[in-house]
């Protein structure tokens, strides 16, 4: 009933925060993906299996059928409005369209040049994007956005998380093996950093590729990529994953492999049991059929904090719920033990981070030990004084 | 064991109406069973083997019974208190966790987490009478002292559920974030529940079904985020509530009537579980994360013993 006064925005000012709109008893919460985003790509595993990983949208859908469970208190009813945009190039209009008819927050599963360009676009504009997917670190640093909430860990935190354990196990030497792409760059660029932030060494870095050539034998030989160095464990940057599958138990040294096989940095996985994880796990693999991933996770989170934001606030519009959001009150339980937040100079969602084999979950950082002025939480990416955002 | 039933024995002639063993009953969470204690020299009495994963126990209204729910096998086991042996059970509960019986004994009250619902038994035919839709993850679960109603909180969604027994009509509370467990003032027009990611207790107003106050805790040197509150009792004079902080590894102490903090003291590694003996002078916390049980001299509010039990204790039951 109240869906035209929603739509009916004010117009405020030129630029910034330009737009208020008085909240509806009906929340339209958007979503959007990319059609063919090529992280989505099927490609063959081994034995002719296909290793397709799958797309978070069933975790924003359960988010939204579990907050309509508390209408009554919360005064709201949500809805997911789903629509692909067909191509990276088409994602602002999509969302544009869909503002105009009123649609305020929208959960976006991009990867990071989509969603760098996308959350540019949108700068100024009367939307809120959670992202739940792209975990480069220039989203939370000079390429931030106030419209953008990161939910999914950055980069960094997933390093720092590793660097701790490592230090925590005393096995501070490191060999890093770097893949050809840019997110292979990407992750070894930000173990360097949380190497350097925590003091491990980095015994040598070695770039490899997947090759049979005999000409590029100090790149694609394992013994050759492994030997003639010192150093406690193997990380490894390969977001492909060809090479890092077959690493474990392959290296010169009886060394354990971390990163991209091994022990695993990510934000969720099924092995977590504690703090009420499994019975999160569990509503999400009976409506799927498969186990909740890191994206899968964050897209119910983005819809569970939006949730917790519009009840706990009793804010009278979306730029006061979006205020709520990135504020000090916000107490998200995403059933990984502290409550959280998102963090007020990049809005990254400051959170654990599980380190996992597909076994078990090994450990989950912050690390006892590695404390913080005020959270310990900051431990795990850039902190307040680093922050390369500028909002 | 011969003891405790001459202390049994000695207790029912004097007080025939009720015949306690002096013994306190600790669930092993990861143990799988129930460790037995002396309530006088706190001596392991006897280890008893249950289903896997026992947490919640509540006594049958004759203390004859204790039913003990064992979350990893889907079902409550029924341990014979005298004779300290599992006699029966009820199956194909989905991971029960916490649960209430109804004054009489007839009826148990118990939240599903994984189904979002409060599932009735009767304990007679040992079958499911109906089961009620609440919120997410369903865990704390108290009856009223008429049974009139059941509260049912719902950890996943931050609700309370009040459901009226006759009717099954249910109302929704909404509370600080992750509600756990129940404690009701004893003239019943208060009803505390932990809100364990919010580090507090909520204080709501029964009659008019709203949170009214909060009773936050931080004790000396911690975060906020260090404390979760789980368990909580309120004594039978209703002027002092005991609530154990999980992660902050201490027990708070509250002045009932001003829901201020007045002391907080220190147990073992992650309480849980928290019950008072017969006469309120001792208290017994569960700490899940160092196997053993704190006793506490309810008047000074110091640790008079720490006695190790079994993997993971999660609660405390006692007969006297």
């Amino acid at each position: 009933m109240n869906r035209a006064l929603a739509a009916t925005f004010i117009y405020l000012g030129a630029s910034g925060v330009a737009y208020t709109a008085p909240l509806s008893h009906d929340i339209t919460v958007g979503y959007v993906q990319v059609a063919d985003d090529p992280r989505y790509d099927d490609q063959q595993g081994p034995a002719e299996t296909v290793i397709s990983p799958p797309r978070p949208l069933p975790g924003a859908e359960m988010a939204v059928d579990e907050v309509n469970i508390d209408a009554t208190v919360s005064g709201r009813t949500y809805t997911l409005d789903h629509q692909d945009a067909d191509g990276d190039d088409t994602l602002a209009a999509t969302i544009d369209s869909m503002a105009t008819k009123g649609v305020h927050w929208f959960v976006i599963d991009a990867d990071d040049d989509a969603m760098e360009k996308l959350a540019k676009a949108e700068r100024g504009k009367d939307v809120m994007l959670f992202n739940i997917s792209a975990r480069g670190d220039a989203l939370r640093g000079p390429s931030c956005q106030p419209e953008l909430l990161d939910v999914i860990p950055s980069r960094a935190m997933l390093a720092d998380a590793l660097a701790q354990f490592l230090l925590a196990r005393k096995w501070p030497r490191v060999l890093v093996l770097r893949g050809p792409l840019p997110q292979d760059k990407a992750d070894a660029e930000a173990f360097d950093h949380a190497a350097e932030r925590f003091g491990l060494t980095i015994a040598a870095t070695r770039d490899f590729i997947v090759s049979n050539d005999p000409r590029h034998r100090d790149q694609d030989n394992v013994a050759l990529l492994t030997g003639d160095a010192s150093y406690d464990i193997v990380y490894i940057a390969d977001n492909d994953g060809t090479f890092a599958r077959t690493l474990p138990y392959a290296t010169i040294y009886p060394r354990p492999v971390i990163g991209a096989i091994g022990l695993v940095p990510t934000a969720w996985s099924w092995t977590w049991e504690r703090y009420g994880a499994p019975q999160v796990s569990h509503r999400f693999k009976k409506r799927t059929g498969h186990d909740m991933d890191a994206t899968a996770w964050a897209a119910w989170l983005a819809v569970r904090a939006l949730d917790d934001a519009l009840r706990e606030s009793k804010a009278a519009s979306t730029q006061d719920v979006d205020t709520y959001l990135v504020g000090p009150k916000m107490n998200i339980d995403g059933a990984k033990g502290p409550p959280l937040s998102f963090r007020a100079w990049d809005h990254q969602l400051r959170q654990p981070i599980l380190l996992t084999t597909p076994d078990a979950t090994i450990a989950d950082a912050p690390m006892p030990g590695f404390l913080h002025q005020t959270n310990v939480l900051d431990t795990l990416g850039y902190d307040k004084p680093e922050t390369k955002c500028k909002f | 064991m011969r003891k405790a039933t001459i202390i049994a024995g000695l207790v029912a002639l004097a007080t025939p109406a009720f015949a306690g063993t002096n013994h306190i009953f600790v669930s092993n969470e990861k143990g799988n069973g129930l460790t037995v204690l002396d309530a006088a020299d706190y001596t392991t009495v006897r280890q008893i083997k249950t289903g896997a994963r026992p947490r919640g126990m509540v006594f049958s209204p004759d203390h004859k019974l204790l039913y003990v729910a064992c979350g990893g096998v889907n079902r409550i086991d029924i341990v014979d208190v005298a004779a300290m042996k599992v006699v029966g059970r009820i199956g194909h509960i989905d991971d029960p966790e916490t649960f209430d019986l109804d004054k009489k004994g007839e009826r148990l009250f118990i939240s599903n987490e994984d189904a979002g619902e409060l599932s009735i038994y009767d304990l007679a035919t040992k079958k499911l009478l109906k089961s009620i839709k609440v919120g997410l993850e369903p865990e704390g679960v108290l009856l009223n002292a008429d049974d009139s109603k059941v509260y049912v909180a719902s950890e996943g969604s931050n609700l309370v559920s009040v459901i009226d027994t006759a009717t099954d009509k249910r109302t929704d509370i909404g509370t600080d974030t992750r509600p756990r467990r129940f404690a009701m003032t004893p003239d019943g027009k208060e009803l505390w529940v932990s809100t364990e990611l919010a580090g507090r207790v909520d204080v709501i107003d029964v009659a008019t079904n709203k949170v009214v106050s909060h009773v936050d805790f931080l004790p000396p040197g911690m975060r906020k985020e260090d404390v979760s509150p789980v368990a909580l009792v309120i004594d039978k004079a209703g002027t002092t509530a005991f609530v154990t902080l999980g992660r902050a590894n201490h027990v708070g102490v509250v002045d009932v009537k001003s829901h201020k903090v007045t002391d907080y003291i220190l147990v073992g590694s992650r309480p849980w579980g928290i019950a008072f003996d017969k006469d309120q002078k001792r208290l017994f916390v569960a700490n899940g994360a160092s196997d053993d049980v704190s006793i506490i001299d309810a008047a000074s509010h110091k640790v008079r013993k720490s006695v190790p039990v079994g993997h993971y204790p999660y609660g405390v039951a006692i007969d006297e």
